[in-house]
Parts: C-alpha cells; structure tokens; sequence
C-alpha cells in the first residue's frame, strides 16, 4: 500500500472531528435541556428508556433507547428541516402525504373511501333524513385544494378523484338532501381569491365566506348583511407544515369577518362543558398550537348557538372542522343553530331533532375528511363508537315480517360499483356489512319513492329494502333450500332438533376480521377463505365487544334463529382495549353480547369458540398477550359450562404457519382445516 | 444494532473507542470482544448464546485438531458438518419442510425459527478458519480471545465482508492503531454512512413505491428494477464500507467487497466486482476443491453451477434465490464458452452486462416466479402501456436523485478525490464535503422519527 503522507493530516483532523461532533451530541444530548414537547410536530417526544430485564429481554429498551436519541437529539428541529427542505432540492414534492404546490403552497392528497363505507354512509344519510321529518336538508361538501388547485399539484401526482367522489356524494343523496356544489363557484373564483391556506388544510376564511353566500342562495336566502374582514393572526403555520416538515416561503395570515352594521346578539353554548359565550370567536387560541380553533375553540360534540334573529328557520348542523368558519355568517338568518360534531357527540340523534323544531338541516364536510369518517355514519344509526348497546329507533325484534327478507335477499353477483370504487380493488360487498343499513332500512320504508330511485349501482343496498321490487334477489345460499326456509321463517318453533346432521351453513357465526374472513370480503389487500357463505356470517373488521358492532352483529344474528350460533371475538379486545388484563371486564361485555342474541333467539344452542393467539412475531408488541388470553379462555370456558353453553377450544389448530404476513389473520390452509373442525365437534355435540 | 442508527454513533462508538484506545495490549482485544458481544445481543439478545457457541465449538475443534494431527480429517468433517447443520437449522428449515409439504402434500408443521442476524457471515468465517487450519496455512489460535474477536468483531459480524482467518491472522496480534489509521477509517466510514442513509433509503422509498404498484408500464418496471439496482448496491457497498472504515478505525485492514461493479463489461467481471469476498470464499472452499476449472469443459461446467447455485441460495431461503443463482451459472459459463470469444466493442460490452444484471436483480426482489416473469413482461411491454401515472410520478419526483446515484456508481468520485488530495485547497474541500456529508446523514437519521401529531385532521 503506497503511502500518502500528504494525506495524513486531512485524515487526523477528519478523525478529530469527527469524535468531536460524535461527543459533543452525545453530550448535549444527555445534559442540555430538551424539550419534552415539540411545537412543530404536536407531540410528546420520547422519554429515556427503561432498564430493566423484561425490556432488554423484549428489545423494547433497544428500541427505547434509538426512539429518545432520535427524539431528543440537540436541535432536532433544525436538522429535520434540512432534511425536508433538501429533499426538495431534489425535486421530492410530496412528504407525508402531503403535495408541494408549484404556487409554494401545501396540499393534502385525497384518497378514496373505501366502498362498503361510502355505501354504508349513503344510506345512512338517506334514512335519517327521510326519518327526521325536516322539510330543508342541505349538503355542502367542499372540495379541499387537491382538487381546486389541481394544475398546481407535481406533475403525476398520485392523488385520487376528488370531483369524482364529490359527484357520487352528491348523487346519491339527490334524493334526500339538496347538494350546494361549490366547485362552480371555487373554479371561478380561484384566481383572485385565496381559497385555501398555504400550510394548513383548511379553507380560509375567504373561502368560507364564498362557501356560505353559496349556501345562503341554496337555502332559499337572499339578503345578505355587508361584511368586513380584517387580520387577526399573521405568521400562520398550520396543519401541513406540521405534517409534512415543508417550510413554505411565506406564511399565511387569518382574517375574520364581521358583520357591517349588526345588530344581532347571540349566544354560543357549549352544552357538554356546560358553559357559554358571547362570542364564536376564542381569540386565545390564535397564540396555541392551532391558531385554527379561533372558531369556536375547535370542535365539540354540541354547541347551541340562540340568536335574536327574527325568523323561524332554526338549523341542525352535522358537521366537520371545516364548517367552524363557516357557521358565523349564517348567524343572523337563522334563530338557533344547533352544532353537532359526529365525533365526539353521543346522544341519540333522533330524540334530539323530535325535541326541538329544526327547520333545516345541513351536512357540512370537506371531501377528505368524509372520504375518512365513520362517524358520521354510526352517529346518524345511533350507534356510538365506544358506547355499547344502544340502537336507533328500531328494536329488531318487533317486526316479525322482519325474519324474511333478510337471509334471502342478499345478491352477491359482485356487480359493479359506483364510480368512486374504480380504483378499489373491494368486489361483492357482503350483506354482514351493509346489513347495518337495514336496522334504519325499516323505517325509511315509509318513505317508500326515494328508495326506489337509485342509480344502478346502488341496488345493491337496495336489495334489503322489503318494497321495491327491483330486488329480485338471487339465492346464493350454499345449503339445500330447505335450511333457508327455516332460518327465515320466524315464526318456526325454536328448538327443532334436526334429524339429520346439522351442517355450518345452517348456523350462523358473530365475531370479528377472524370471522369477516370466512367469508369473501376483501380488505386490505386481504381476501376472505370463502369457506363460509357471508349471510352467516355476523361481523365487524376490528371489532371489539365494546363496539356497538358487537351487539348490533348478535342482533341482527339473532334474526337468522339459526339452530346454532357461534361466537369468536377476543383478538382485538385483547390487543386495544385499555382494560385488557381485565379478564372479568371482558367477559362481562361478551355475555352481554351473547344475551342480546339469546333474547331474540332464545332456542339457539351457543358455541363459544376460544380465543386464539397472534403470531409470536406480535410477541413484543403486545407484551402479557399470550396470559391474558388465557385468562380470557378460562374465564369463557366456565361461563360456558355455568350457562349451560358448549365451547370449542380452536388454539390445537394454532401454529404459526397458521397465519398470513400481517401476524393477526389466518391463511385460507387454517380455515380449511378450521371448518371441518368445527363441523366434526358440531356433530358431535348435536346428534343425540 | 444497525450502524445507521443514532444509538450506534452516539451511544456505542464513543464507548468503544475509548475503551479500546485507553486500555493496554491484550484488553483492546478483550474489550472489542465484549463491546461486540453487546452490538449482537442488542439485537438478538437470545441467539448471541447461539454465537457464543459457536465460538466455542470452532475453537475447541481447532485446538484438537492441532493437539490430534493423526485425526485431522475427523474433526474437520465434523466442524463443518456442525457449522452447516446449524446454518441449515436456523436458515433454511422453513424453506425445506414448505417445499417437502409442497411436495409430497404433507402437513408438517412449520417451526418458526427466526433468522439469527448475521449467521451467514460467522459462520462462513468459522469455516475459513477450521478449514484453513486443517490445511495447516496457519498455527492454530490458542488464545480465546482473540479467536473470539475474530469471529464476533462488530464491523463486520452483520453484514460482512467475510474476512478469512488467513488475511487477519497476524493483524489480530498488533493491530495498526493511530490516528492516522483513525482519520482514514472515519473518512471511509462517513462515506459508507452517507451512501446507506442518504442514496440507499431515498432510492429505497421509490422502489418501494413502485413496487407496490404491479408493474404497469415499461417504464415502471424498468425504474423499479432500475431502483432496485442503485438501492442494493448502495446499501450493501456502503454497509461494506463502513465495515471496513471501522476495521481501520480500529487499526485492521479487511479486504474490498465492492470495486464499481456497474462498470462491469461481462458478468464474470461483475461477479469479481460484486462482493467479492463471497465470491473469494466460495473460489477458496468449493470451486477450486472441486477441481476449478481445470478439469474436463463437462466438470467445469459442473463446478460452475454447483458453486452458483450455492451462491444464489445463500442470499435467502427461496426459490427466487436458487433462480437468481442459476441464471448467473449460465451466463457465466456461455461467457466463459461463447461470449468471450467475441470482440465487443466496451462500451456495448458494459450496456449488456448491465442490462443482464438488472434481469438477474428482478429474480432476486421477486417472491415468486411468476411474478418475476411478470415483471419481465411488462418490460418489454406485452400487454402493458408505454408508460403510466406511477412510473411518470416516480420520474418527475425520483428522476433526478436516481440519475445523480447512477452517476455515483461510476469511479468518478474517486478519480475527482484522487486528484484534488494532491492540492491543499483540495484537502479542505474533501474536509468540508465529509463533514457536511456526515451532518446530512445525521439529519435523515434524526427524520426518520419524524411523527407529527395528526389532530390537525379535524
């Protein structure tokens, strides 16, 4: 090796620096102070890791460790924003999901719903407005910037069809609802006025202010008050930055709007807080983390704002963040204005709009966020998420008629969907998911017209509507016809004991994505094993028995008064839920599950079927999983003896070649060798 | 442990170091050891007992074999059988009861045992080692430790280059220490550093992007295979050189694994480009026992697809892998036979051998088969369009970066640093560029955890 003496010292002083640099972070790190929140990110950074020996056994102190050196390195901050502002040397225009414009400005990518919840919210809408009674019932959906700006999105942008989901919105609900289409409006308007912030998802007050003149002329109102806007906050970062770690060249202001020569007063309640104001306006909030919550403060489950506007059109608003710069201009045209965030929100909503004379409703969203929500959809059926055991209006157990339609008219010739679905790769959505609608299906039958008028694709909901007769269903009943019959009729004596060996497609099965995926459902990427027919199957994707899912699955199960039912939930319970060591919390929420089925079928025998375990790759992210699934199991095993129910212990069919790459769910293999299982020790446990 | 982590550079290095420089003589070697013990364990705190083992048992081995010269032959099949057997075990039992299942339509169970990290590359050099002592190239190691820091030394117990026993022997009795050796082995080190973090991972994000996507267009799978190339050759060249950066840092010198190996004007080049100590241990330990090539043209043949199969199905228990291995035996002994009896012109000779590369790299990114064969359609565009929105969006967004690493897999750089050294000045631009270099990777580090709060969403 030639030796390069010249070189020698650029070596020495390159070795210095370095240990230099490497010690002097080192020490900054665990001496200087750190903050522990970080402004620009919104969050709490990691804390120094724990020794001891289950974390080192684990790896989570390794992992500890690497978090709070990355977390806490000295001048985090400025280091992140060389990083993404070098990317962007580098022509990179998309960071967290979020597009750099070519006006410098941020925009959120749109990403399609998935199907089964864009029908699901459809026909949730369409039945509660038919069921409210209001007379007005308006739908603003706003268009976010992807869509608005979309000349100015990189070239290529993988973002989906925006307009095309804003359209499938619309008409769908032509019927129920009265769309107010900004794009018209947005699309002319775009050039001179600035709709959207630069760093921050929301549309500014501008584009509100556009928005509400839209909507006014919509709802019938023409004498609009003089506005005058002015500054309230300049140096404005928001949401997008925070996301996406872009620094933006300049930083947007937000103004406020007030009316001219007012001489309306109003008061905003905050009805769960319990206190109120003189004011929409929460000027502190311009000084926090999200200078967007000067509008009301953020968002709340029920604000009630009484005006002395002398008229009698009173408002019911659904609504998502975007409305919050909205809502002030409708002030003075309405005498109450009552606001109701879906999210947060947990009363029932149809007791509220029979308690007060609502003139008006309005749906109020932007396209990205009602492309995310479930919310709205479970709010509108009076399912709460978190909240078991309450229904809507209808008690599925009144209506006898009930019994009929529901397992024979399912039609799972995958036809297809509607416009938004292109690019989905869902196919033949079940009835077990969309059967939610049916709950609320039975009382818009009243309004019998609407449901009628759908666009082709939408017949697939419409099929387990008892009127039109459109739905000529085809039977796609994998047992002999008989068993239909007898499942379907209600009236049929609960306990006949067959004579012949009782066969799975007679039974039904209530449970979580390990049951889904009995079926043919798709999601995720992941395909059902088939082995099951779907109208036997009762269950919700990341379900836990404190989803309302739970009993709304072992209601609607119940309809079936199948000879048999099974019960398997317990992954998720195990996994998420903050009480998961509590083995007595978990089967207190199961037996309540499995007598709501027992109330409507009190003939049917019940199988619990054991809680099986994850693969132990899941091991250390879910640390005393394996215990606590024992303790579930023990604990379900005696509640079944006690009650005088039969359980199935699945886990000597577990291994680990048992599971697909996500750790969690089974291959089609598992369930090919799960069913005959099943209908072995089901024969075993029927014939006399 | 991975070097690009920030609990490496910050944590464990400085530790090391200055344990390493502080203390006397025999306890360097002692406390590189045991630091590297705790680099391993700190990501497989259960199968370091299986290194430790494995340590043991090749050093016993090795002393009775020394002590029973009359059994020489026993102990050495039976250490390699044991080392193979644990490589077998642990590495591939999934892949043989799955094809026996496959097969036969069995059911056995499939254990699952996890892959050690690294096992591939100690015991590779266990076998060096036992099998260079019986050929008696070198006394046999008395001291433990020594032999033990042989085995476990963390720059290149992960992901090598494999060293031999042979070229390490005499170093692991005085290594070169100083800071010369130091500064040099930190300038190589910030190189491999930056050519993981910041090239291998960038690129990585848009293989990953595409591949997610199938393969759509021509255009798409040639990026995407494109990509592939520049992101493994940058991880695994950049993994090598920070290897060897920290060996000289520590005052070894480990051979080169990586010589550009795009610039390659036929495959039996690039594979004396491409981590060229594996190729190195598997020419040492079966290609030329097995006779090499000078045998019958039918045994060479032979010898070229029984070392290549190997070759292609160390690199992961599938059958993508053993493909990957066998198209290269071919190509290698069609050039060895045919192609090289053809004058090309160089610059259509490194087209080509590029070209045949990237076809081999489909292989070896695809899980199965067919959708390898998939891939391979959609380049020459059967049933797909030119282009799509995936493979424009890639380019416009990727484009620039992708050609920049292309460029780098040139020697460029290293004619341009090799020029520039000579001056002064030229120094202290080299000065500046790797420290700049070095604050950059710790930048991507550090935005890697980069996780927004996204309550915003409302």
């Amino acid at each position: 090796m030639r030796k390069k003496r010249y070189l020698h010292q650029l070596y020495r002083i390159l070795g210095v620096t370095f240990g230099m640099l490497v010690l002097g972070c080192l020490f900054l790190l665990l001496i200087a102070p750190n903050p522990d929140y970080s402004e620009k990110e919104k969050r709490y950074l990691a804390d120094a890791p724990k020794l001891s020996l289950s974390t080192l056994a684990s790896g989570a102190f390794m992992e500890q460790t690497e978090d709070y050196a990355k977390d806490r390195f000295p001048l985090r901050d400025a280091f992140v924003s060389l990083k993404v502002n070098l990317d962007r040397l580098f022509l990179k225009k998309e960071s967290q999901g979020v597009y750099y414009l070519k006006d410098h400005t941020l925009a959120e990518r749109f990403t399609s719903p998935d199907n089964t919840a864009f029908r699901g919210m459809i026909q949730a809408v369409r039945d509660f407005s038919g069921r409210s009674g209001i007379k007005n019932q308006y739908f603003l959906l706003a268009p976010t910037a992807a869509y608005v700006k979309k000349d100015l999105l990189p070239a290529n942008a993988l973002t989906d069809d925006e307009d095309a989901y804003i359209s499938a919105i619309y008409d769908s609900m032509a019927s129920s609802v009265e769309a107010v289409d900004l794009r018209p409006v947005f699309e002319e308007a775009k050039e001179d006025t600035k709709l959207y912030y630069a760093s921050d998802h929301h549309w500014t007050s501008e584009g509100a202010y556009l928005a509400a003149k839209e909507l006014l002329k919509t709802m019938g109102i023409e004498d609009l008050p003089a506005y005058e806007s002015g500054v309230v906050l300049n140096d404005f970062s928001g949401s997008l930055t925070a996301k996406s770690g872009f620094t933006l060249p300049v930083s947007d202001s937000i103004s406020v709007y007030k009316e001219k020569d007012s001489d309306i007063v109003y008061t905003v309640t905050y009805e769960k807080e319990h206190r109120m104001s003189g004011t929409v306006y929460v000027p502190k909030a311009l000084y926090g983390t999200d200078p967007y919550q000067v509008f009301f403060g953020g968002n709340y489950p029920e604000i009630t704002i009484n005006t002395s506007a002398d008229t009698d059109r009173q408002l019911l608003v659904l609504k998502d963040s975007y409305a919050n710069a909205l809502l002030p201009f409708l002030i003075p045209h309405f005498s109450k204005i009552k606001i109701i965030d879906p999210r947060y929100a947990y009363d029932d909503i149809d007791v509220m709009v029979k308690e007060a004379d609502y003139t008006d409703i309005l749906y109020l969203y932007n396209a990205v966020t009602l492309s995310e929500d479930t919310s709205l959809t479970l709010f509108l059926k009076g399912e709460v998420p978190g909240e078991a055991g309450k229904q809507g209006d209808t008690d599925p157990g009144e209506d006898p008629s009930k019994g009929e339609e529901y397992p024979s008219s399912e039609d799972h010739s995958g036809t297809e969907d509607t416009t938004v679905s292109d690019d989905e790769s869902e196919s033949a959505d079940t009835e077990a998911s969309e059967s939610d609608s049916q709950t609320s299906g039975e009382d818009s039958s009243g309004s019998g017209p609407e449901n009628t008028e759908t666009p082709p694709a939408e017949s697939q909901s419409e099929n387990t509507d008892p009127i039109p007769s459109d739905s000529e269903p085809e039977n796609t009943d994998t047992s002999p016809s008989e068993d239909t019959q007898e499942s379907s009729d209600a009236t049929l004596p609960p306990e006949t004991e067959p004579a012949r060996r009782l066969t799975l497609n007679e039974c039904v099965f209530v449970g979580d994505s390990r049951t889904v995926f009995m079926g043919s459902q798709v999601i995720n990427g992941v395909a059902g094993s088939q082995v099951m027919d779907d109208s036997r199957l009762f269950a919700t994707y990341g379900g836990t028995l404190a989803d309302a899912t739970a009993q709304d699955n072992a209601s609607r199960a119940s309809q079936v008064q199948a000879p048999v039912a099974f019960f398997w939930y317990g992954v998720n319970d195990v996994q998420i839920m903050p009480d998961r060591d509590d083995a007595d919390a978990f089967l207190q929420r199961y037996s309540a599950m499995v007598e709501a089925y027992r109330a409507n079928s009190p003939g049917s025998r019940i199988i619990i079927l054991s809680v099986a375990n994850t693969s132990v790759n899941e091991k250390d992210y879910y640390p005393g999983q394996e215990e606590n699934i024992a303790r579930y199991n023990a604990a379900l095993s005696a509640y079944a003896a006690a009650s005088g129910f039969n359980y199935i212990d699945v886990t000597p069919l577990v291994s680990e070649s048992s599971f697909l790459p996500d750790n969690i769910h089974f291959t089609n293999a598992f369930y090919q060798q799960l069913m005959p299982y099943l209908q072995d020790q089901l024969t075993q446990l029927t014939t006399p | 442990m991975v070097f690009s982590s920030l609990t490496f550079l910050l944590f464990f290095l400085p530790l090391t170091f200055l344990l390493y420089f502080l203390l006397p003589g025999k306890l360097k070697l002692l406390s590189l050891t045991v630091m590297s013990l705790i680099f391993y364990a700190w990501g497989e705190p259960i199968y370091v007992l299986l290194m430790i083992y494995s340590i043991s048992l090749n050093y016993g081995m090795g002393r009775l074999m020394a002590s029973h010269a009359e059994a020489k032959k026993q102990v050495l099949i039976f250490t390699v059988v044991i080392n193979l057997l644990m490589l077998a075990v642990f590495k591939y039992t999934g892949f043989f009861i799955e094809n026996i299942n496959g097969f036969f339509g069995w059911r056995l169970r499939v254990p699952a045992i996890s892959l050690p990290i690294g096992i591939s590359f100690y015991t590779f050099q266990a076998l060096s080692y036992i099998i260079d002592l019986y050929r008696e190239k070198f006394p046999v190691q008395k001291d433990l430790v020594r032999f033990a820091c042989y085995i476990t030394m963390f720059p290149q117990l992960i992901a090598g280059p494999i060293v031999r026993y042979e070229d390490i022997e005499r170093q692991l009795a005085r290594p070169k220490v100083s800071m010369v050796n130091f500064g040099k082995g930190t300038m190589r080190f910030i190189l491999g550093l930056a050519k993981k973090v910041l090239i291998a991972n960038y690129i990585g994000a848009m293989f990953d992007m595409l591949h997610g996507q199938a393969a759509g267009s021509v255009l798409s799978a040639w990026l995407m295979t494109l990509a592939f190339a520049v992101q493994i050759y940058f991880d695994f060249s950049g993994y090598s050189d920070m290897a060897i950066g920290l060996g000289e840092m520590l005052g070894f010198e480990f051979m080169e694994n990586f010589n550009y190996p795009y610039i390659s004007a036929s495959v039996t080049e690039f594979w004396r480009r491409w981590h060229i100590s594996l190729g190195t241990w598997f020419r040492e330990y079966v290609y030329i026992p097995m006779g090499g090539n000078r045998v019958s043209i039918l045994k060479h043949i032979r010898n070229i697809l029984v070392v290549w199969l190997l070759t292609g199905f160390w690199h992961g228990a599938g059958w993508n892998f053993i493909f990957w291995g066998l198209f290269y035996a071919v190509l290698l002994i069609l050039d060895k036979y045919v192609v090289s009896r053809w004058k090309l012109p160089k610059g259509l000779a490194v087209l080509a051998t590029f070209i045949l590369v990237l076809l081999g790299w489909v292989l070896f990114y695809s899980d199965t088969l067919g959708s390898a064969f998939s891939v391979y359609g959609s380049m020459i565009g059967i049933r797909t369009p030119l282009s799509d929105q995936a493979g424009l969006y890639a380019l416009s967004t990727y484009g620039l970066p992708l050609v920049l690493s292309l460029f780098f897999c040139l020697p460029v750089m290293k004619v341009l640093k090799g020029t520039i050294e000579k001056s002064v000045p030229g120094r202290v631009v080299i000065y500046i560029v790797m420290t700049g270099l070095f604050i950059l990777t710790l930048a991507a580090l550090i935005t890697e955890s980069y996780n927004p709060f996204l309550y915003f969403r409302f």
